[in-house]
């Protein structure tokens, strides 16, 4: 499975290269190694799938960006940093495969508008084991742990009841799915401004050429926002009314730059 | 070390065994084990622990073997999950002897558990969900003479080693 994994990966970048085709070649090769019990091999193929696989959600993340469909694309982002973790937690020594989307993810990601989230309180009161189906018991582990892999397939806890406690607003969730909205955004309203993503996809003409960004601070004068009223949402983004945040700024409004690098059709 | 707090008073173990309903066969174990997981009480739960406890006690239990345990039955064992990004540990209680080999087995469990990605450049300004990982936990530490000390820590999980050292050095001093 290794040579074939490595050839596999080799083609990963081709323009014309056939996801969906390759993920059936390769699951099928690990389910046929999960059925002889070769769990070296299945374990490869299973990183050999995750690798394809989050390539292919990458791809289809600029895809969603470019139709300004933003928070299905955040949603997805989100799916290929959880790939990414567990398949490193697997496999650390094949980070190269996936540390460019890795970065480019979280530099995305930063660039959301999102800062608030829903966050659950949950009591699990029973779970059971995704590998062998047994009861999870405090006392009788059954040796599987959540997050490795095992002959192929990936431990994760199935929970069969459970209590819904409460839900929290907060700055840094669990489940970055959970952003906190106002309207469904399908409807055409917009609760967030998507500024920065828009200018990074109009002038962004391919997901493999990298950029990278810095932010700094300047104040600017409140002459440059001829519209603004005390009662105007502050234009620095804190959430709070002008009247209640910058107007009291003796060195103006407060704003962040950011700064783009190379990979991009024009700087901006 | 300002999001280390250290308290002279804490729970006793009978009063744990009392508080999680612990039936009699256990409350031995529970006695002599030099780490002890105790009920967290987030929510007023009696019986939950953080969620993750069960990976955390395999993880003790493969280390420790017989002289750690966790003061629940089996049956009432639940496990509360707050969806904000911290690890949670939970609580423990801990001899004075045991007190050194748990610090460096919690130590080991936070880098397994927090393996994530870099951050994307330091000269960014980063989202909160995007801050480096923390972790918070308490720990009461006892000996055989009745002193008893209590350290809460949440904080930066990368100031875990510095926290574990200030934590063994505060327990040693007197």
């Amino acid at each position: 499975m290794k040579n074939k994994a490595q050839e596999i990966l080799s083609h990963l970048l081709e323009d014309d290269f056939n996801f969906d085709a390759t993920i059936k070649e390769i699951d099928a090769l690990r389910k046929s190694y999960q059925q002889q019990h070769d769990e070296e091999n299945a374990n490869v193929a299973w990183a050999t799938l995750e690798i394809v696989s989050l390539h292919r959600d990458y791809r289809m993340v600029y895809s969603m960006l470019q139709e300004k469909q933003y928070y299905d694309a955040w949603c997805l982002l989100e799916q290929i940093e959880i790939g990414i973790v567990h398949l490193l937690r697997n496999f650390s020594g094949i980070k190269n495969a996936v540390s460019y989307i890795e970065t480019m993810v979280r530099q995305l990601q930063s660039l959301y508008p999102y800062r608030v989230f829903f966050s659950t309180v949950i009591i699990v009161k029973e779970r059971i084991c995704g590998i062998c189906g047994k009861k999870r018991s405090i006392r009788h582990h059954c040796g599987h742990f959540p997050g490795h892999v095992y002959n192929g397939e990936l431990c994760i806890d199935i929970v069969k009841k459970a209590e819904l406690e409460g839900v929290d607003i907060v700055f840094n969730p669990e489940h970055k799915y959970a952003v906190a909205f106002m309207s469904d955004e399908k409807d055409g309203r917009k609760d967030y401004d998507y500024t920065l993503l828009d200018g990074i996809m109009s002038r962004w003409d391919d997901p493999y050429r990298p950029w990278h960004y810095t932010t700094k601070h300047i104040h600017k004068s409140p002459d440059e926002f001829p519209d603004l009223t005390d009662d105007s949402m502050c234009p620095c983004g804190s959430g709070k009314k002008y009247g209640e945040c910058c107007k009291n700024d003796p060195e103006g409004v407060k704003h962040v730059v950011y700064e783009f690098r190379p990979g991009l059709k024009e700087e901006i | 070390m300002e999001n280390l707090k250290i308290k002279d008073d804490t729970r006793s173990r009978e009063e744990w065994m009392d508080i999680a309903g612990l039936p009699e066969i256990l409350r031995k174990n529970v006695m002599a084990a030099d780490v002890l997981i105790v009920p967290s009480l987030m929510q007023n739960q009696p019986k939950a622990f953080m969620v993750g406890t069960m990976d955390l006690y395999a993880v003790l239990k493969a280390q420790m073997g017989d002289k750690m345990e966790i003061c629940i039955a089996d049956d009432d064992y639940e496990e509360i999950e707050l969806n904000s990004r911290i690890l949670r540990l939970g609580r423990f209680c801990v001899k004075q002897v045991a007190l050194p080999l748990f610090l460096s087995v919690l130590g080991a469990y936070i880098y397994d558990r927090l393996k994530e990605p870099e951050p994307v450049e330091v000269t960014v300004e980063l989202p909160e969900y995007q801050q480096p990982a923390t972790v918070s936990f308490t720990i009461a530490v006892e000996d055989t003479l009745g002193k008893k000390k209590e350290f809460q820590y949440e904080g930066p999980a990368a100031d875990y080693k510095q926290v574990a050292a200030e934590i063994e050095k505060l327990w040693n001093e007197e």
